[in-house]
């Protein structure tokens, strides 16, 4: 297991920025109350049974409530602010996301699992290297057709061939 | 003596020339992905799954089990000539190991960290033979509540032992039990939050998840970080340390055996936590903590040789138990399942060319990887020359064709390209992933656990507290508690974490 942690410098403490409010458990909170809510909402149309014979929604409720009950924590902390509460400060305030990579990266893999059944192994791997390299930095379209030729073969020859994982490798 | 015949065992299965070379492949794959920063064996792993579904138990068993130990080797190259960690477990190796590089010190600071490892590695090997079969025939008498309770300790071990907020920690724990629920229950055979997907009814794969969690999101996470590599290759003809360096690792290296063959065991541990606690020792017992961070060997010998030893001993609850205290154990729970094997305190009793097979295996790939690697280092600083434009895009096609060839399914991709996303936007909210996936593991176990006990009392909760042993765990998983909440340890806490 990875942690993004590109450079062990980054680790240093970061000059910290005091405001009153910490949005960054402000959005952890509230999303962790979404998501339990909508569990419980979900589990609470299920059969719920007694503690002795419990039905499959007395477990999921439970435990639904209790994230609404945790998401709303983390929330007041971030609201209270982290420094009288003890809980160590989100490191910078402002949630910078970095959308050209995440869409790339996510888009890549749609379009690989949209691919993968109809056209087979070889143009869904093309389609995920190009979407994927499209997203960096340096992007150069001779390089990465090259990168996806290559690998596209190396992933066929390692899986279809090698190794005779039940793959379609060209379209069916 | 039974250790004896037990190891004889172990030398029998493992000295096959099947076996020898599948546990050589699964100590270099692993050093490779080690070194690489942004694949890691939870990724690997996952991979490889399904390839080994044709091989021997035993031969798949010690493959990955080469695979796991192999990265944390791999992990340290990286992060001393680099400064850049290949896994999370060799973060701090690179406080004093690149500024060794730095000072033309590589190959002592190489040379040191991959001798602390085998030494590590041995003595974590032993520990489990000497303990396991104990800890298995203490497991043989866990009922339902017991298990209940372990796991309880298990999830409190793992959000104690996580980064940053112990609250979210807490709340990530809770969301990876609930998606844990998504699928068919067993008890009802009610299909809950399928959504009219067949593809649901059996659950969120778990390489789905962390194939999404840890693999994609890692990758985005890396890209809007602009890459910046200088190899400092300074001298590597010089990989055997100095006899000045040998005394003053010699006692880091015992202790680091120690904390880390500990920190192992406990659920929710494992080699990150092991180095980061070895290194906070080490500068605590030091006489001169100032030349920590300017390239004190000790800082290298230390954690490189926990790390080490913790991922090894972290199969003890796996093989004893049946319980995964971390994520790589988890897979190997479904490698294990593949083939017919049900982990619990019974595999040492029904499947001992297994159990003591793979023991042995770690400690004949702790010599693979001691006399394989040195020589290879320089091959690893080449690999490292390859930028990570070239690297990311094979990395997600790996992992996407991982994540679909285990059942063939589309929906499969899909979810794990969703996980990606969320996994990204956690690690910008700064919650750590970890304990969403070990709640994960244990959501159904814990759900099925706590419905039998409740069944064997009729409803009444306080069967956990009247079983002893229940009692014990309950109590102990309080205790770690109400001592992380503690101002004291809180600060402690804190200050291992920064460094």
């Amino acid at each position: 297991m990875t942690q993004a942690a590109p450079d062990c410098e980054a680790k240093a403490p970061m000059p910290r920025v005091h405001s009153p409010i910490d949005r960054k458990n402000l959005q952890a909170g509230a999303l962790f109350a979404a998501v339990g809510a909508a569990f419980a909402a979900v589990s609470s149309g299920y059969p719920l049974g007694t503690a002795a014979r419990m039905g499959p929604g007395w477990f999921p409720l439970a435990l639904g409530l209790l994230l609404v009950a945790l998401g709303a924590l983390v929330a007041l902390i971030g609201v209270i602010g982290p420094r009288r509460t003890g809980e160590p400060a989100a490191e910078a305030n402002a949630t910078t996301i970095g959308w050209r990579p995440l869409l790339h990266v996510t888009a890549s893999v749609v379009a690989f699992a949209l691919l993968i059944e109809p056209t087979g192994l070889i143009a869904a791997s093309v389609a995920l290297v190009l979407i994927s390299s499209s997203g960096g930095w340096e992007f150069h379209w001779g390089e990465a057709t090259a990168l996806a030729g290559s690998l596209a073969a190396l992933v066929v020859g390692l899986f279809a061939y090698a190794l005779h994982i039940p793959i379609s490798v060209w379209p069916t | 003596m039974d250790l004896l015949d037990n190891l004889l065992l172990g030398f029998q299965v493992c000295l096959t020339w099947t076996n020898l070379a599948y546990c050589l492949l699964g100590t270099v794959i692993g050093t490779l992905i080690g070194v690489l920063p942004g694949v890691g064996p939870v990724m690997t792993i996952a991979l490889l799954l399904p390839v080994t579904y044709g091989l021997e138990p035993s031969s798949a068993l010690i493959m990955l089990a080469g695979i796991y130990y192999g990265a944390q080797y791999g992990g340290s190259t990286s992060a001393i000539l680099l400064n850049l960690p290949g896994e999370t477990s060799s973060v701090v190796t690179c406080l004093d190991g690149h500024q060794l590089a730095r000072q033309g010190r590589a190959g002592a600071a190489l040379g040191v960290a991959a001798l602390g490892s085998f030494f590590g590695g041995c003595v974590a090997t032993l520990v489990i033979a000497l303990f396991a079969p104990t800890l298995a025939a203490v497991g043989l008498k866990f009922g339902p509540t017991e298990y209940f309770s372990l796991m309880a300790l298990g999830l409190v071990a793992a959000v104690v032992l996580a980064h940053g907020s112990l609250l979210k920690a807490v709340a990530m724990t809770v969301l990876g039990l609930l998606l844990g629920l998504v699928g068919m229950d067993v008890n009802s055979s009610f299909v809950r939050f399928g959504f009219g997907l067949p593809e649901l009814s059996d659950g969120l794969g778990f390489v789905v998840v962390a194939t999404g969690l840890f693999g994609f999101a890692e990758i985005v996470a890396n890209l809007t970080a602009r890459e910046s590599r200088s190899v400092a290759t300074s001298d590597l003809r010089h990989l055997w340390p100095t006899r000045a360096d040998w005394r003053a690792s010699a006692a880091p290296v015992l202790r680091g055996t120690a904390l880390g063959s500990l920190l192992g065991i406990l659920p929710g541990g494992g080699a990150a936590m092991a180095s980061f606690a070895a290194y906070t020792l080490e500068k605590r017992l030091s006489r001169q903590p100032e030349r920590f961070g300017k390239g004190a060997i000790e800082g290298v010998a230390g954690p490189e040789t926990a790390n080490n030893a913790a991922a090894q001993t972290s199969f003890i609850p796996l093989l004893t138990l049946g319980l995964p205290s971390n994520p790589v154990m988890a897979l190997m729970i479904g490698a294990m399942m593949i083939h017919g094997v049900t982990p619990g305190p019974q595999v040492a009793a029904q499947n001992p060319d297994l159990f003591w097979g793979t023991i042995v295996s770690m400690w004949i790939g702790n010599l693979m990887l001691v006399v394989l690697n040195l020589p290879l280092i320089g091959l690893w600083v080449r690999l490292l020359r390859v930028p990570y434009r070239l690297l990311y895009p094979a990395i997600l096609l790996f992992g996407a064709i991982g994540v679909y060839s285990l059942n063939n399914s589309v929906i499969d991709v899909l979810l794990s390209a969703g996980f990606g996303a969320l996994g990204y936007l956690l690690i910008k909210l700064e919650c750590e992933p970890a304990p969403l996936l070990l709640g994960l593991i244990l959501g159904p176990l814990m759900e099925e656990n706590l419905r039998r006990s409740l069944l064997l009392s009729r409803g009444d909760p306080t069967i956990f507290l009247t079983k002893p042993i229940s009692l014990a765990l309950l109590l102990l998983a309080l205790a770690l508690l109400a001592l992380v909440i503690s101002p004291a340890i809180r600060r402690t806490r804190a200050v291992a974490f920064q460094e």
